[in-house]
């Protein structure tokens, strides 16, 4: 009874966050922002030229007229140079499906662990030299780099600089900023240990880097580096080049301040180094950036941290105002006043939040099994779910050790003829339709359909469930079978082998191999299931010692051709091949060489064909014979398509696709343009300060939910 | 007596170095460290880590030394500095990360072991006063479920009911709006809001225990002769009761201190998880699971380190509360 009584409040402060508003602010309405709505409430759908109808670049550049309410005060107190002086004349104009937009509201989202700071930099600080495109096709997008010049060989790249850009504290962004950057941070030892090795050519060599003027900068390699637009495009995890604010960071730097060493140990820091890579760099292999987490670092992304990372449970970015892009009316990006990033523990909770309403956009972190659960509440709580495509391209990849250390395991595992028997014992209709509630069609390890290197034979060999064909191809290599009709290895005794699962990630893939298990006993193989730790699998992994590995399948769609660990050797999280992988990656002391007439040699001389390519059209032609190799190896079993995931977007937000990609390499949503997103009731969209929650209560304890005006 | 004292606090000092020792050897068993956890990181996100920036990663954090001078450095700042070490994962000294949890845990610990009592407390005297009827057997009843279902499974249920039926927003300890908030009165209400439902769900586990020793040991003074001898001097049955038999079945409360310590923060670390709560819990499960080692180790040894305080306490406060404890004691001494 006490509970319910309890409960009586809960429902008043739902209710409040649910629909986040009632009489609003009237300030809000009568400013300077809302002159730019005119129009735009009726806005129908625009093509953005997207199929998935995310937002885009505009042909035509527009001269900077309007700006957030915020700001227009800021500068009648003179505190900020107007508008016209902070962006430039002819300023860069992205374009949405839904058109010109207000400002306003605060865009909610929701952090799985304080270390998910990928989601900060997808939404906020995805600015490279050239962009992946809401479609993510092979054509990239000018970015901070107006347009570049590539020569015929891949080895001198040419870019021009958007003219004007400025620094979030009104400096100029100029190519000496990336000299600084490549110079004095990328190749300090000190402050960059290890290559960089996005901006090596493939032999492993610096570039050098020449500057003409303030906007243009030339980076010429010594052997081609065809993907290298592609790896720029990625801007995964340390920014790239051009985030360094020279003016800002020499301060720090020994090079620049001989008391930097002083300056280190006044405020604490281990050494110089420390300090430098606080104020403005990150640890690499860490999330610790300085990005997210020193407010003062001048950036030339739409939203600045406001409430660091990594301190509490709730991380916050504003506007940018010095922000360099409009929208077609000449109104300064970004629209929406705030990024609030609120950090949980599990995707579960994430999962209750989005379905109570608490979420304004989110495409990661939902697993399948959420989407019922979202789907139900959507109605009630006004939000709709989008569809995310992964670039995972299989649920399950069976990873046979081709280098297993004992002889006859050796043998059989790299047997075609065993792993075709394998693949059609399984009855993949089955698991689909138990495991995965009938989303996902059988497939082998590919890249998924639609993408630009989708290859039909490798997706589809060996796939039917039979078992005759199965006991024919296992025939030819373990023939003997045992009174109990399981078969003998070649030395006569029964063969087995085991599976490594990872428990902590995903339940399914045990559920799987439950129902694998007694697929492949109906052939005559023994197989045992090892589940254990994620740490402890890599580590079995890392030393060779194991039969079979289970992992889900990544890289299926345009970073297939960044990260083809999947279809050929390459690095070790390919399991199959965990040692050629590093010893072409990492060179002879990381790994061992393959038997000279392993496929592995071929498929390395293609992909070193692609590196030093720089046609976009002779690259997906190279790619595809080298998957025609990969369909002849056969290196992994796969199992099925991974589904599509589901997302959510709040009714209310316009310009948000409701279709994207979802893969690190893309860094969903960013390609999407989040700074032209907008509010249609933006005053709704603001978590509530405390004394108007309180009113709020006073106002409406008892009542009905208020529904939208 | 003293001699008892010191003699226990000796072995209680002894005992924590253990514990240190222990802590710190567990966590370094599993196989990989904090680099490792990066690496698989990377891997998962499609990133990949270089020979070269591992080694630079397993410097920086001195994992390229053995456990027993890691171990070594660690206790000695813990001595001398009050220093817990380095937490990889929030790139922050542990102290820092610990103090910042610590004052929500204790709120809920103290305020699920406050709830544990008066619950326990009042059914256990209802269940010996009214022995074999139909109430009795129905909070007994009740008092096994508690006890019997996971807490977490109650964490799950409650989300779930709340979410469903009352449209509540759940996990957290402050409702959206209040997270930022600075400190009020109705940020506070908000917090004791949000904690009452986490408390009560860690209590049901330590009530039905507490509830059977205490009807036990109730329903054994009832039928000792100074109660008839008080019942027959006309005292009121509800007095009687309060003034003399209760009194005497309250020993296992003090005796709970103890262990009732660790319980509840253990029972925390679950269920705080499923309903994110910034409480300790989530802070040290995370550390362990990322091998952050010495934010674990730490936050164990503080636990060990209570649960030792709490065993002394109720040691002492037990030897001072009940006579015959005392006496025990004493005729162990000569």
């Amino acid at each position: 009874m006490r509970y319910a009584a309890r409960t009586t409040t809960g429902i008043a402060l739902a209710a409040l966050v649910l629909t986040a508003c009632g009489g609003g602010n009237p300030d809000n309405s009568t400013s300077e922002g809302s002159d730019n709505v005119s129009g735009a409430a009726a806005a129908g759908s625009l093509d953005t030229g997207m199929a998935t109808g995310a937002p885009s670049l505009a042909g035509e550049r527009t001269a900077p007229t309007g700006e957030a309410p915020d700001l227009a005060e800021l500068v009648e107190a003179g505190d900020l140079p107007p508008v016209d002086q902070r962006v430039p004349e002819a300023a860069v104009t992205i374009i949405g499906k839904d058109g010109v937009g207000q400002y306003g509201g605060e865009l909610q989202m929701a952090m799985n662990g304080n270390d998910d700071d990928s989601l900060i930099r997808r939404y906020a600080a995805y600015e490279p030299m050239a962009r992946w495109d809401g479609d993510w096709s092979s054509e990239l997008t000018p970015g901070v780099a107006r347009d570049w010049v590539v020569s015929e060989d891949a080895t001198t790249y040419t870019f021009h600089l958007e003219e004007g850009i400025r620094w979030s504290d009104g400096e100029p962004f100029t190519a000496d900023d990336i000299v600084f950057g490549y110079e004095d941070v990328l190749m300090n030892d000190e402050l960059t240990p290890g290559p960089t090795e996005y901006l090596m050519d493939p032999e492993g060599n610096w570039p050098t880097i020449t500057t003409d003027g303030d906007y243009t900068i030339t980076l010429e390699f010594e052997v081609p580096h065809g993907l290298f637009l592609y790896q720029l495009a990625r801007a995964e995890e340390d920014g790239k080049f051009h985030r360094f604010p020279r003016h800002y960071l020499e301060q720090f730097h020994i090079d620049y301040n001989d008391d930097a060493e002083a300056l280190a140990a006044e405020e604490g820091y281990e050494d110089w180094a420390d300090m430098f890579t606080s104020k403005g760099w990150v640890t690499l292999g860490t999330g610790f950036d300085s990005r997210w987490m020193n407010p003062e670092l001048p950036q030339i992304n739409p939203y600045i941290i406001e409430t660091p990372a990594y301190e509490g449970t709730r991380v916050t970015a504003v506007r940018n105002p010095y922000y360099w892009k409009v929208d077609e009316q000449g109104n300064q990006l970004p629209y929406i006043d705030r990024l609030v990033f609120d950090v949980f523990d599990s995707a579960e909770v994430i999962a209750f939040r989005a379905a109570a309403g608490n979420i304004s956009y989110q495409d990661r972190h939902f697993d399948h099994d959420f989407r019922p659960l979202l789907a139900e509440s959507m109605e009630d709580n006004d939000f709709s779910l989008i569809d995310v495509t992964s670039t995972d391209m299989n649920t399950l990849l069976f990873n046979f050790n081709h280098i297993h250390p004992d002889e006859q395991m050796r043998e059989v595992f790299t047997d075609l003829n065993f792993k075709a028997g394998l693949s059609h014992a399984m009855n993949r209709e089955e698991i689909i339709e138990l495991v995965y509630f009938g989303q996902g069609e059988p497939s082998q390890a590919s890249p998924r359909e639609g993408s630009p290197y989708y290859h039909e034979e490798l997706a589809t060999q060996y796939l039917e469930f039979d078992l005759d064909q199965a006991n024919d191809y296992l025939d030819q290599v373990l023939p003997e079978t045992d009174e109990n009709g399981n078969r003998l290895g070649p030395d006569g005794q029964p063969f087995t082998f085991d599976v490594d699962v990872a428990t902590d990630r995903s339940v399914e893939h045990a559920r799987v191999l439950e129902l694998v298990q007694a697929h492949w006993a109906e052939v005559g193989i023994t197989m045992e299931i090892q589940s254990m730790d994620r740490d402890l699998r890599n580590e079995r992994r890392d030393a060779g010692e194991f039969d079979v590995y289970v992992r889900d399948g990544s890289a299926g769609l345009q970073d297939a051709i960044l990260r083809p660990h999947w279809y050929m050797p390459f690095g070790d999280s390919g399991a199959y091949a965990w040692s050629w992988g590093s010893y072409y990656l990492d060179g002879e002391d990381a790994g061992e060489a393959p038997p000279e007439e392993s496929p592995a040699w071929r498929q390395w001389e293609l992909y070193g064909e692609i590196l030093v390519t720089a046609d976009p059209d002779e690259q997906a032609r190279l790619m595809e014979k080298l998957l025609d190799v990969s369909a002849e190896a056969f290196w992994t079993i796969g199992l099925s398509t991974s589904p599509n995931r589901a997302g959510v977007v709040h009714n209310d937000l316009r310009n948000a696709p409701h279709e994207l990609y979802e893969a690190s390499a893309y860094q969903n949503p960013g390609p999407s343009y989040p700074a032209v997103w907008w509010w249609e009731n933006p005053d709704e969209a603001v978590a509530d300060d405390e004394d108007e929650a309180q009113d709020y209560i006073d106002e409406y304890e008892g009542e009905d939910l208020p529904s939208d005006q | 007596m003293l001699q008892f004292m010191i003699r226990r606090i000796g072995w209680s000092l002894l005992t924590v170095w253990l514990i240190s020792l222990v802590c710190f050897f567990i966590i370094q068993a599993p196989p990989g460290d904090f680099v490792s956890v990066l690496m698989a990181n990377a891997e998962a996100d499609g990133r990949r880590l270089t020979a070269q920036q591992v080694d630079v990663l397993r410097e920086r954090y001195n994992l390229d030394q053995p456990w027993y001078a890691q171990y070594w450095a660690w206790i000695w700042g813990i001595l001398t500095e009050f220093d817990f070490g380095y937490s990889f994962r929030w790139n922050r000294p542990a102290t820092d990360v610990i103090m910042e949890h610590l004052p929500f845990t204790l709120l809920l610990a103290g305020g699920s072991m406050f709830l544990t009592w008066i619950i326990a407390f009042g059914i256990g005297i209802y269940t010996a006063v009214k022995r074999y009827s139909i109430g009795d057997y129905f909070w007994t009843f009740v008092g096994f479920i508690g006890l019997s279902v996971p807490n977490f499974v109650l964490a799950l249920v409650f989300m779930y009911v709340a979410f469903r039926y009352f449209d509540m927003s759940v996990g957290g300890l402050f409702s959206p709006e209040y997270v930022e908030a600075d400190w009020s009165a109705a940020r506070v209400l908000d917090l004791l809001q949000n904690l009452a439902v986490p408390a009560l769900i860690i209590a049901t586990a330590g009530t039905a225990g507490l509830i059977r020793i205490t009807r036990a040991n109730l329903s054994d003074e009832l039928a000792q002769p100074y109660v008839m001898a008080a019942r027959a001097r006309g005292q009121r049955e509800n007095v009687l009761l309060m003034r003399y038999p209760v009194r005497a079945a309250m020993n296992p409360f003090i005796s709970t201190i103890g262990y009732a310590i660790p319980s509840v923060i253990s029972g925390e670390v679950i269920v705080s998880s499923v309903l994110s709560l910034p409480t300790t819990g989530p802070v040290l499960l995370g550390a362990l699971r990322n091998q952050d080692m010495y934010l674990a180790g730490s936050f164990l040894l503080i636990l060990g380190v209570l649960t030792v305080i709490g065993t002394v306490i109720s040691d002492l406060v037990l030897a001072w509360a009940d006579p015959r404890v005392r006496r025990q004691h004493s005729g162990a001494a000569q």
